[in-house]
């Protein structure tokens, strides 16, 4: 499974406006869009780092996290500094 | 111009591990799934970072990107609620006067736990008469009541010099008492000491309608909006905002960030924009906005001398 679609698969599954995964779109706001509030965001992170195996996320990147395009970048940027 | 009247250096010396533990118990509790052992471990590997700024560098970005002009750092007294801090509240004060020696970005409230007697009253009246602090921060949780008598001689003090009193509304870390925390908590002394301005430290967010009618009926009395960000996040923030207007209350309300509490929701940017947002939908006129993000703090802030302007820059 490719970081992209762990991270669309989680998203859909804790996104409590009843979108289905396939329709999650980049600029979609987690919070207004999909549902996603603040402590359900911490479930996206901590879900995401376990499935992923790494720790992915700072402070400073959390807070600019707004949407899906956002949360998706943030993941890639962190294989790329890895890689 | 922005004005942040409630930030804290963002340092373990100054909000201490033991302050983070309970903190981090109460977020984890709050959670609405369950956690294993390493996702609790995670949890507070963040909290613990966002306390990570001793010199208040990335503050001060954040502030340059928000258009904050000024934030007022609260010292608090950790020392006598928690043991083994490893430094001295009169260190905590001199961190705190190294930063305003070096920036006019940045103002502080004096705080001494009432409990330590005539040293502490000292240590109190050098800060704000030789150290340039301007103004008293009062922490409840740590196990006494704004209307000690204790805190009377300090009381005068602020009295003579103008300098406004910072007090802390509602529940806070797990680690300390909520006790002394109420709004009406603070009227014995806003009653005895009518020239000093009283703050609610968030009693816009928290216990706002009670805090309000205290506004609303003691001159002396205003309202700090810090930890308006869970209002938010509950989509309850333009809810309140509408109830202070109604009550009449936007020239006692004041914007506060509670920096580095919520950096984990947002930037210093997030927050000034949510309030632009209101001003924007038209929830409240650009007089009110103006008020709100600063003028309401200045005019109860003493004069102050301009200092070097680039510090962190």
């Amino acid at each position: 499974m490719e970081p992209n679609d762990v991270v669309r698969e989680i998203v859909a599954r804790v996104a409590t406006k009843g979108i289905p995964s396939s329709a999650i779109s980049g600029e979609m706001s987690l919070s207004n869009d999909l549902g996603i509030d603040s402590l359900q965001f911490i479930r996206v992170i901590l879900e995401l780092e376990s499935k992923l195996a790494r720790k992915i996320f700072s402070v400073e990147l959390i807070a600019k996290i707004k949407t899906f395009a956002d949360l998706c970048a943030a993941v890639a940027a962190q294989d790329r500094a890895y890689a | 111009m922005i004005l942040d009247c409630h930030s804290h250096i963002a340092s373990h010396r100054i909000l201490p591990p033991q302050f983070f533990k309970g903190w981090s118990k109460t977020v984890k509790s709050s959670l609405p799934f369950k956690l294993d052992a390493a996702q609790e471990e995670r949890i507070d590997d963040l909290l613990y970072e966002l306390n990570e700024d001793p010199d208040c560098v990335k503050m001060l970005r954040e502030m340059n990107q928000a258009g904050i002009d000024k934030t007022v750092l609260l010292v608090i007294d950790f020392g006598l609620a928690y043991s083994d801090l490893g430094v001295t509240i009169e260190e905590i004060h001199l961190a705190h006067k190294k930063l305003i020696d070096r920036s006019d970005r940045f103002v502080a409230f004096s705080n001494v736990d009432p409990r330590r007697g005539k040293e502490g009253l000292d240590l109190f009246e050098k800060a704000v008469r030789e150290w340039g602090f301007c103004g008293m921060k009062l922490y409840a949780p740590c196990g006494y009541a704004p209307n000690d008598k204790a805190l009377f001689p300090f009381y005068e003090i602020c009295s003579q010099l103008h300098l406004p009193v910072l007090t802390h509304v509602g529940p806070t870390t797990s680690t300390l008492s909520f006790r002394n925390t109420q709004p009406w908590d603070v009227d014995d002394a806003a009653f005895q000491f009518p020239a000093v301005n009283f703050i609610l430290g968030h009693a816009g967010v928290m216990h706002y309608e009670q805090a309000g009618l205290l506004a609303q009926y003691r001159p002396n009395v205003y309202l700090d909006l810090s930890g308006f960000q869970v209002a938010v996040n509950r989509h309850e923030f333009n809810k309140i905002m509408v109830w202070h207007i109604s009550q009449g209350l936007t020239k006692k309300l004041l914007f506060g960030t509670d920096w580095p509490i919520y950096r984990f929701w947002g930037s210093q940017m997030t927050w000034v924009e949510t309030l632009k947002r209101l001003r924007q939908e038209g929830t409240i006129s650009t007089e009110d906005f103006n008020a709100i993000m600063g003028d309401n703090l200045l005019g109860i802030l003493p004069a102050m001398e301009r200092k070097l302007v680039n510090y962190g820059t």
